[in-house]
């Protein structure tokens, strides 16, 4: 009988101790929104003074991009404002610039930035930044049979 | 006046070099196509030029068509002209049959397309008018020179053709080479432009600077025409400091904060005219008297004709205004903050503790001439290529320590630099490998966000208000390039002034 009596008792903690738990959980869920986003949140992060940083680190958020443009020979003198700008417009490098010249010429631009506009005339392009360097030639591609 | 003038030399350079003003030439001798096409020459169904010794007709190079099998009217293969006022006399070419098996017939036209502007669908060209045939004797191979007179209706005339060089055939699968096109007349094509015509009036040029109005950002003064920015229009990049340079400081990076935006202002000649420098004075956690100034890494100062709108104080400048003893061009803007921005006389310094006042910021522009009014500097001008913003070496003069420079990591210091600091204390500098303003451990003095930047309030580093600074710096700036916006988990905004 008495056996019994403490299977009850323990049955009893063992249903408080569920309760509980299961109260804990809900009462962390409601509160879960109010935690950092683990996602976002630094995780073991040394200290900045503690900090060791690689040699060639530059501390710059932004880049040196060389845009390299080959000019077109032509036949008579052809000048127009040449602009290239960031992906939003921002206009980084315009001026009245002669058809037929080569350029060569360093843009600094925010480090996240993939791709620099080109525009003269009527050309407008897009040019791709790859190894911090960009390129444009005003000689056209032309494969054979084409209609140009 | 000045524009007419260009055009004037346009037509000299294009008289004396035999390809405008009189004539047009193609004889293929660039030797890549391209080059023809770029210049709004047109060719349909034709090879790479060929210089085979057994096909070219003069020169190193020839016009080689594909086969011509089933080519039975004149828009199936073709040379067209660029856009010209065609003038008098005669067309003249060269061409024969390549090798080939079994030719039934072969033959050229050339005819004329009139400029019809009512049809930009069709490239404003208007229904071609042929005026010349003639067919080949196919069992020939020999060269014929092709000698064709320009019809009266288009010959002198003011309105613009292009002319057309057609080759037709049938059967076999032999190839058409030709040479030596000569067309009097003048270019009129703008390869800028999609190779649309050259306008027929002169394009305004207020200021006569050869830049039409329509593109000069300046169009009544001569001497400018064109801005561009750095880091974009109406932006703001964001330098930052620490002050007890050679010793490390307390990583807050807001012993002084400043913004910069660059305008380098060129003229019609390509020339930089002016680098117009905006400064904005935000913040000085300091009890020093900081300075700030930039140097034009490998510019001469006397490149410079004048400087105006600093305040360089007791430091000694040149009478072109750049710093005297430099190397090269260095131009100090201010050489105390609180000269500029008056302490609240709460706090340390301006800006950095949320207890004082908030003083607002101030801007300074500085502007450094090139080419003062049309004049060169004894030094000579720059393009804006050679003054690129990568030269803009900015940095902080510690105290009015002239000597005390801080700059940005790895950047070169100036002429007048102290280098007997480099070294002592936290500074791990050896100019001989180029190494300047790091500790051992590669931490900075100064950080450069060309973004823009919210700083950290006093006495409180950097990382605890940028949650995802230590993170960017210890991958070398792979993890968290942006760390500096206001994203969520990225901040501590309690720590951030």
């Amino acid at each position: 009988m008495e056996s019994v009596i403490l299977k009850i008792e323990k049955m009893k903690t063992r249903i408080i101790t569920i309760i509980i738990l299961i109260s804990t959980f809900w009462l962390v869920s409601c509160v879960k929104q109010n935690l950092p986003d683990p996602g976002t949140t630094p995780k073991d992060v040394t200290k900045l003074a503690d900090a060791k940083v690689p040699d060639s680190f530059s501390w710059s958020t932004s880049k040196n991009v060389e845009v390299s443009i080959t000019g077109l020979p032509t036949v008579v003198p052809v000048k127009n404002t040449l602009t290239i700008t960031l992906p939003d417009g921002s206009k980084l490098y315009n001026v009245y610039h002669d058809m037929s010249a080569n350029l060569k010429l360093t843009l600094v631009i925010p480090s996240t930035v993939t791709q620099l506009k080109l525009k003269f005339g009527t050309y407008d392009e897009t040019l791709s930044i790859v190894n911090n360097k960009a390129e444009f030639s005003f000689i056209p591609v032309v494969t054979y049979g084409d209609g140009m | 006046m000045k524009i007419k003038y260009i055009y004037l030399t346009i037509i000299f350079l294009g008289l004396s070099s035999g390809l405008f003003g009189q004539q047009l030439t193609l004889n293929a001798e660039s030797g890549n196509r391209a080059i023809e096409v770029g210049n709004c020459w047109r060719f349909l169904d034709y090879e790479q030029y060929t210089s085979s010794g057994s096909e070219v007709i003069s020169g190193s190079y020839s016009l080689k068509t594909q086969m011509i099998s089933n080519s039975s009217n004149i828009n199936d293969t073709y040379i067209k002209t660029p856009w010209m006022k065609v003038g008098s006399g005669n067309i003249t070419f060269k061409a024969r049959l390549g090798s080939g098996t079994d030719p039934i017939s072969r033959g050229v036209r050339v005819s004329y397309i009139p400029y019809n502007a009512s049809s930009p669908g069709t490239l404003y060209e208007g229904t071609p008018v042929t005026f010349y045939s003639y067919n080949f004797v196919v069992t020939n191979n020999n060269v014929e020179n092709f000698i064709v007179a320009i019809p009266a209706a288009i010959a002198n005339s003011t309105s613009l053709y292009k002319i057309m060089v057609s080759y037709l055939g049938q059967g076999g699968n032999g190839r058409v080479l030709s040479d030596d096109y000569i067309f009097p007349g003048t270019y009129w094509s703008n390869p800028s432009n999609s190779c649309n015509p050259l306008p027929v009036n002169v394009p305004t040029d207020t200021d006569g600077d050869g830049v039409p109005d329509t593109q000069d950002e300046y169009p009544s003064d001569p001497y400018r025409s064109h801005n561009s920015y750095y880091p974009g229009l109406s932006q703001f990049g964001a330098l930052a400091f620490e002050d007890n340079w050679p010793a490390k400081g307390d990583y807050d990076f807001n012993d002084l904060v400043v913004g910069y935006n660059f305008n380098t202002v060129t003229n019609g000649s390509g020339k930089v005219v002016e680098l117009i420098s905006t400064f904005m004075l935000r913040a000085s956690g300091a009890i020093y008297n900081n300075g700030l100034a930039y140097q034009l890494d490998g510019i001469a100062p006397n490149k410079i004709s004048k400087v105006t709108g600093n305040t360089p104080g007791s430091f000694t400048m040149a009478s072109n205004g750049a710093e005297s003893g430099q190397t090269y061009a260095n131009i100090v803007i201010f050489d105390n903050f609180f000269n500029i921005m008056s302490k609240p006389g709460v706090g340390i310094g301006i800006n950095t503790e949320r207890l004082a006042p908030y003083i607002m910021p101030q801007s300074k522009q500085v502007v450094t001439t090139f080419i003062d009014n049309g004049v060169n500097p004894a030094g000579g001008t720059l393009t804006l290529a050679e003054l690129n913003p990568a030269l803009f070496n900015m940095y902080m003069i510690i105290n009015r320590e002239r000597g005390k420079e801080v700059h940005l990591p790895d950047r070169y210091p100036s002429s007048l630099a102290n280098t007997g600091l480099f070294g002592t204390k936290d500074d791990s500098s050896n100019p001989a490998t180029g190494r300047y303003y790091k500790t051992s451990n590669n931490l900075p003095w100064a950080i450069d966000i060309i973004q823009g930047f919210d700083y950290p309030i006093e006495k409180v580093s950097i990382d605890l208000g940028h949650l995802h600074f230590t993170e960017w710096a210890v991958s070398g700036g792979v993890q968290f390039p942006d760390w500096f916006m206001n994203l969520p988990g990225y901040r501590d905004a309690s720590k951030i002034y």
